[in-house]
C-alpha cells in the first residue's frame, strides 16, 4: 500500500492553527439557520421585554406548529429534488373535508382517518403524475394546487364551514401537560421524520435520488417509488396540518393555506435544504420555521406594520441563499 | 537540466490548501514555449488543483503566476481563456441537454449579419468539421446526454482545438480511450505543437507520457518533486518518484490454481439488440476474469449494460447458474447478485454532495440494517474498512465526494461494489483515473475475488490492463464477437488486429 504518512503529518501541523477558525466556519456553514435564530432571539430579547415571557414563547411555538408540520413534508419533496406547490391548498382542502364530514356527524376518529387518507392520496397523485407519468413537477403540483383550491370553494360554497364539534378543538387549541397539542404534534412529527431521514434506508434513498437520480437507479433503487413515497408523505403531513388548522380556526375555511407557499419554501431553505435536491434535514426546517415565526412575532411586539414582515422574510431568505449561489459558481 | 528557450508559464511558490489538506505546497514550476510537458503523480498529489489554479478555476493561497511575462492575479476562467489558456478538465464539463455543436460554440456562437441571430447551419457545419478532425463517429447535432463517455471526451477535445489557444491543458483526456483514439489524439497534439501551442498533459498511463512528452514533472503530496527530460528517465524512476519507494511490476499472478473452473456462472446466448450488439454468445465460469474489448462502439460496453438490466435485448437469453433470468432493471440484476461499475463515475456513479460513507454503503444498506433501521456504527466501520483497503485519501470519511481527487472518487465507486459482495462483477473502466500503485491493489483485489469463485467481466479500453488481468479475452467489432483468446496467449498486436479488422495494423509505425 502507498505511504500516506508524510501527508498526514503535514495536515496535522496545518490544522493546529486553523482549527478554531475552521470550527467556527464549519458551524456557520452547516448551521446557518441556528446562528440566525440565536441572533434574532438576542435582538428581540433586547428590544422587547414581552419576548421572553412563557406566554409569548408558547405562543411562538404554537404559531410555528402548522407551518412547521407542512414545511417538514415539503422538505422531503425538496430533498428528492422536486417541489410540491400544492401543500398549502392540500392542507386547506383537508380542513374543509374534515369540517364537511364533522357537520355530517361522522365520528371523530373516522374523520381523522379519512382526512389523513385523503391528504396522502393527493400526495400520491402528485407523485404518480410526476414520477410515473412524467408531468414536470412544477406543472403537476401547480395543477393540483389550483384544482384543490377550486374543490374547496365548491364544497363550501365559498364560506367557511364553522361551528364544529367542541371535541375537534383539541388538535389546535387543546393542552396536554401544559403544552399546546399542536406543539406536541409538531414535535412528534419532527422526531419521526428526523429518524426516517437519518436512520432508515428510505431516508438514504431519498437523498440518493435527490442528489443523482441516474446513479441511484444504478444502485438498484426504484427511483419512481421513492419519489411517489416522498410526495405521499408530504400529502399525509399536509392533512395533519390541515386538521390542526381547521381545529385552531374552528372552521373549514376554503381559503386557508393558500398564502403559505412562501413560508413553506422559506423555512427549508433557511434550514439548509437545497432546491437542487439531495441536501437538507427536517431538523433544519424546524429551526427555519422558528426563525420565521419569531421574526414575525418580534415585529408584532414592536407594532410594526404587517407588510414589513413580508419584506423582512424576503430579505432573510435571500441573505441565506446568496452564499449558496456564490459557492456553487466557484466550484 | 537545460531550460533553454523562452518560458511561457512561470509559477513561483504556489500554495493552496483545503480544509484538512494542503493540496499544493510551495510549488515552483517552469513551462517552456512549444513543449509538451507531462504531469504525473499519485491520486490526490495535487495535479488537478495545480492546473485549476492556472486556469483561474481556483484561487491560490499564495504564490505568483507569470504567463508570457505578465503576472496573472485574480484570474477567472473567462480571462484565462481570453489570454489563450484552454483546459480540458478531468471531469466532463458539458451541458448534457445541448447538442454537440452548441457545446462547442457555447458563448461564442457564430451569428448572422444581425448579431442577435445564431447561424445554426453554419454552427453545425463548423462543429462537424472539428468533430471529424478528432475522429468522432457522431453528428454535431446529437445531444450530449446521448453520447458515451469516450465520445464526450472527443467532443471536449474538438471544442478545445476549435479555440485560439496558446497553452492547452489536458487532465487525463484518454480515460475510456482505446489505442486508436489515443493515437489520433497524439497526432492532433503534435500538430498543435508544430503550430506553436504549448501543452500540459496529465495522465496515469505512463506509456502515453513516454510516447508524447518532451519533459515530465512529478508531484507527490502537494510537492513538486522533480522535472525530467523524458529521454533521461524511465518508467521505474518515475514510479519511484511518484510513490516515494519501489513498486513491484504490475503483473497478475496466474500461478495460483483457480477453484471451480468450468462451472458456468453466467451464460449469454444469441443476445441481440438492434444497433448495439448482434448474436452474442459467451459464458463466464466461476473464478474467471473475462475481458471484453473492442474499439469505440464495438458493443462490448453495451453487453455489460445488458447484463445489469440497463439495455433491453431484442432477442436472446441470459442465464445464471443455468437458469434463465429476465434482467429488466438494475434492481433485478442486483437481486441475482450482479454488480456493475459504470464507466462514467460522475454521471452514473457517484453522489457528489454526499459523504464517502454514504456513497460506499448505498448499494449495501440491507446488510447494514435491522428492521430498516441503519446501524450507523456498523456502517461507519464497514466504510472505513474499504477506505483503508483501497487507500481512499481524504481528511475524513465524512468528506463529500465532490472534494476528492478524481482517482479517489473512482476508488469510492469501486468500494461501493466491493462492499456489495456480489457473485458476478461487471466492471466498466474500473481503474479510470487511478494511479499505478492503486491499480496494482485493484488487480490484486480482482484476482482475490476470482479466487473465491466470483466471476468478473472486465470491459476496459486499457489494453495492457485487459492483457494483464484477464483469463480469457473476447474481442468485439461492430456489435459482434470476432475473436476469443486465453489471456496468457494474447498480445496487444493480436487484439488490435482483430478489433480493427485490419490485416496488417499500420499503427505500429505511427507509434515511433
Ligand atoms: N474542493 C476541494 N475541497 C477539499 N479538498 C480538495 C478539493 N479539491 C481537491 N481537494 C484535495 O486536494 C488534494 C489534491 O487533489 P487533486 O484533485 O489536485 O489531485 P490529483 O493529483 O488531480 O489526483 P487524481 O490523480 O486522483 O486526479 C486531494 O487530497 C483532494 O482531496
Ligand atoms: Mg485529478
Amino acid at each position: 500500500m502507498v505511504d500516506g504518512k508524510g501527508k498526514q503529518d503535514a495536515v496535522s501541523a496545518h490544522d493546529a492553527g486553523g482549527k478554531l477558525a475552521e470550527g467556527i466556519m464549519h458551524i456557520w456553514r452547516t448551521q446557518k439557520s441556528l446562528v440566525v435564530l440565536l441572533f434574532v432571539i438576542v435582538i428581540l430579547a433586547f428590544l422587547s421585554e414581552h419576548f421572553f415571557t412563557v406566554y409569548n414563547l408558547i405562543n411562538v411555538a404554537r404559531q410555528t406548529s402548522i407551518y412547521a408540520i407542512l414545511a417538514a413534508g415539503m422538505t422531503l419533496v425538496l430533498t428528492v429534488g422536486e417541489i410540491d406547490l400544492s401543500v398549502g391548498s392540500n392542507a386547506g382542502f383537508c380542513g374543509v373535508i374534515a369540517a364537511y364530514l364533522l357537520k355530517r356527524s361522522i365520528s371523530l376518529p373516522l374523520v381523522i382517518l379519512i382526512v389523513l387518507g385523503v391528504g396522502l392520496f393527493i400526495g400520491m397523485i402528485n407523485g404518480v403524475l410526476t414520477a410515473k407519468i412524467g408531468v414536470p413537477f412544477f406543472v403537476a403540483t401547480l395543477a393540483t394546487m389550483s384544482a384543490l383550491t377550486g374543490a374547496s370553494f365548491l364544497i363550501t360554497g365559498g364560506y367557511p364551514i364553522s361551528m364544529l364539534p367542541r371535541a375537534w378543538r383539541v388538535f389546535g387549541q387543546g393542552y396536554m401537560w401544559g403544552i399546546p397539542v399542536p406543539v406536541i404534534l409538531m414535535i412528534a412529527t419532527f422526531i419521526v421524520l428526523q429518524f426516517i431521514q437519518g436512520r432508515t434506508t428510505f431516508g438514504r434513498r431519498i437523498y440518493a435520488v435527490g442528489s443523482n437520480p441516474r446513479a441511484a437507479y444504478l444502485c438498484g433503487i426504484n427511483t419512481d417509488r421513492i419519489r411517489v413515497a416522498a410526495y405521499s408523505l408530504c400529502g399525509f403531513l399536509a392533512a395533519l396540518g390541515g386538521i390542526v388548522m381547521s381545529s385552531r380556526m374552528d372552521a373549514g375555511d376554503p381559503s386557508a393555506g393558500s398564502t403559505f407557499l412562501m413560508t413553506l419554501v422559506a423555512a427549508p431553505i433557511l434550514g439548509g435544504t437545497k432546491l437542487s435536491g439531495g441536501e437538507g434535514t427536517v431538523f433544519g426546517t424546524l429551526i427555519g420555521a422558528l426563525v420565521l415565526t419569531i421574526m414575525n412575532n418580534g415585529m408584532s411586539l414592536m407594532n410594526l406594520n404587517i407588510y414589513w414582515q413580508d419584506l423582512a422574510r424576503g430579505l432573510i431568505v435571500l441573505g441565506v441563499a446568496i452564499p449558496q449561489i456564490e459557492r456553487r459558481l466557484r466550484r | 537540466m537545460n531550460d533553454n528557450g523562452p518560458t511561457l508559464l512561470k509559477v513561483e511558490n504556489l500554495t493552496k490548501s483545503f480544509p484538512g489538506v494542503i493540496a499544493l505546497n510551495n510549488v515552483t514550476f517552469n513551462l517552456l514555449k512549444g513543449e509538451i510537458h507531462a504531469l504525473v503523480g499519485e491520486n490526490g498529489a495535487g495535479k488537478s488543483t495545480f492546473i485549476k489554479i492556472i486556469g483561474g478555476v481556483l484561487q491560490p493561497d499564495k504564490g505568483t503566476i507569470l504567463y508570457d511575462g505578465n503576472i496573472l492575479s485574480h484570474l477567472d476562467p473567462r480571462r484565462a481563456r481570453s489570454i489563450g489558456i484552454n483546459i480540458i478538465h478531468q471531469e466532463s464539463e458539458l451541458a448534457p441537454t445541448l447538442s454537440a455543436a452548441e457545446n462547442i460554440y457555447m458563448g461564442r456562437e457564430p451569428t448572422k449579419e444581425c448579431k442577435w441571430y445564431v447561424d445554426i447551419e453554419r454552427m453545425n457545419e463548423d462543429a462537424q468539421e472539428w468533430l471529424d478532425k478528432v475522429g468522432a463517429d457522431f453528428s454535431s447535432k446529437v445531444l450530449v446526454r446521448d453520447l458515451t463517455i469516450s465520445q464526450r471526451r472527443l467532443l471536449e477535445i474538438a471544442r478545445a482545438i476549435s479555440m485560439d489557444t496558446g497553452l492547452l491543458i489536458l487532465d487525463e483526456p484518454t480515460t475510456a480511450f482505446t489505442d486508436q483514439e489515443v493515437q489520433r489524439l497524439f497526432q492532433i497534439i503534435r500538430g498543435l505543437r508544430n503550430l506553436g501551442v504549448t501543452i500540459l498533459y496529465i495522465s496515469h498511463r505512463l506509456q502515453e507520457i513516454f510516447s508524447i512528452a518532451d519533459r515530465v514533472t512529478v508531484f507527490r503530496d502537494g510537492h513538486l518533486i522533480s522535472t525530467k527530460h523524458i529521454k533521461e528517465t524511465q518508467e521505474d524512476e518515475l514510479i519511484r518518484l511518484m510513490v516515494g519507494r519501489e513498486l513491484r511490476a504490475v503483473v497478475r499472478d496466474r500461478s495460483k490454481p483457480i477453484k471451480n473452473t468450468n462451472s458456468e456462472l453466467v451464460s449469454v446466448s444469441k443476445l441481440t439488440k438492434e444497433g448495439a450488439f448482434n448474436d452474442v454468445t459467451f459464458s463466464v465460469n466461476k473464478g474467471e476474469i473475462l475481458g471484453l474489448t473492442g474499439l469505440l462502439g464495438s458493443g462490448a460496453g453495451k453487453i455489460g449494460q445488458a447484463l445489469f438490466g440497463l439495455v433491453e435485448q431484442d432477442s436472446g437469453t441470459i442465464s445464471l447458474n443455468g437458469v434463465q433470468v429476465n434482467l429488466t432493471s438494475p434492481a433485478k440484476a442486483m437481486y441475482h447478485e450482479i454488480a456493475y461499475i459504470p464507466a462514467d463515475r460522475k454521471l452514473d456513479g457517484l453522489f457528489m454532495i454526499k459523504s464517502i460513507t454514504e456513497n460506499i454503503s448505498l448499494a449495501s444498506l440491507e446488510q447494514l440494517t435491522k428492521a430498516t433501521v441503519i446501524d450507523l456504527q456498523n456502517e461507519r466501520t464497514e466504510a472505513k474498512k474499504y477506505q483503508t483497503l483501497l487507500d481512499i485519501r481524504a481528511p475524513s470519511i465524512n468528506q463529500i465526494v465532490m472534494n476528492l481527487s478524481g482517482g479517489n472518487q473512482q476508488k469510492v465507486l469501486f468500494a461501493r461494489w466491493l462492499m456489495k459482495q456480489a457473485k458476478v462483477l461487471i466492471l466498466e473502466e474500473p481503474t479510470a483515473g487511478i494511479d499505478v500503485g492503486a491499480k496494482q491493489e485493484i488487480y490484486d483485489l480482482m484476482s482475490g475475488l476470482a479466487q473465491k469463485g466470483n466471476s468478473i467481466i472486465l470491459i476496459s479500453s486499457d489494453l495492457p490492463e485487459v492483457l494483464n488481468v484477464c483469463d480469457r479475452i473476447i474481442v468485439f467489432r461492430d456489435g459482434r464477437i470476432v475473436y476469443e483468446i486465453p489471456g496468457d496467449e494474447a498480445t496487444q498486436e493480436i487484439i488490435l488486429h482483430h478489433s480493427t479488422g485490419l490485416c496488417n495494423p499500420e499503427r505500429k509505425e505511427e507509434r515511433q
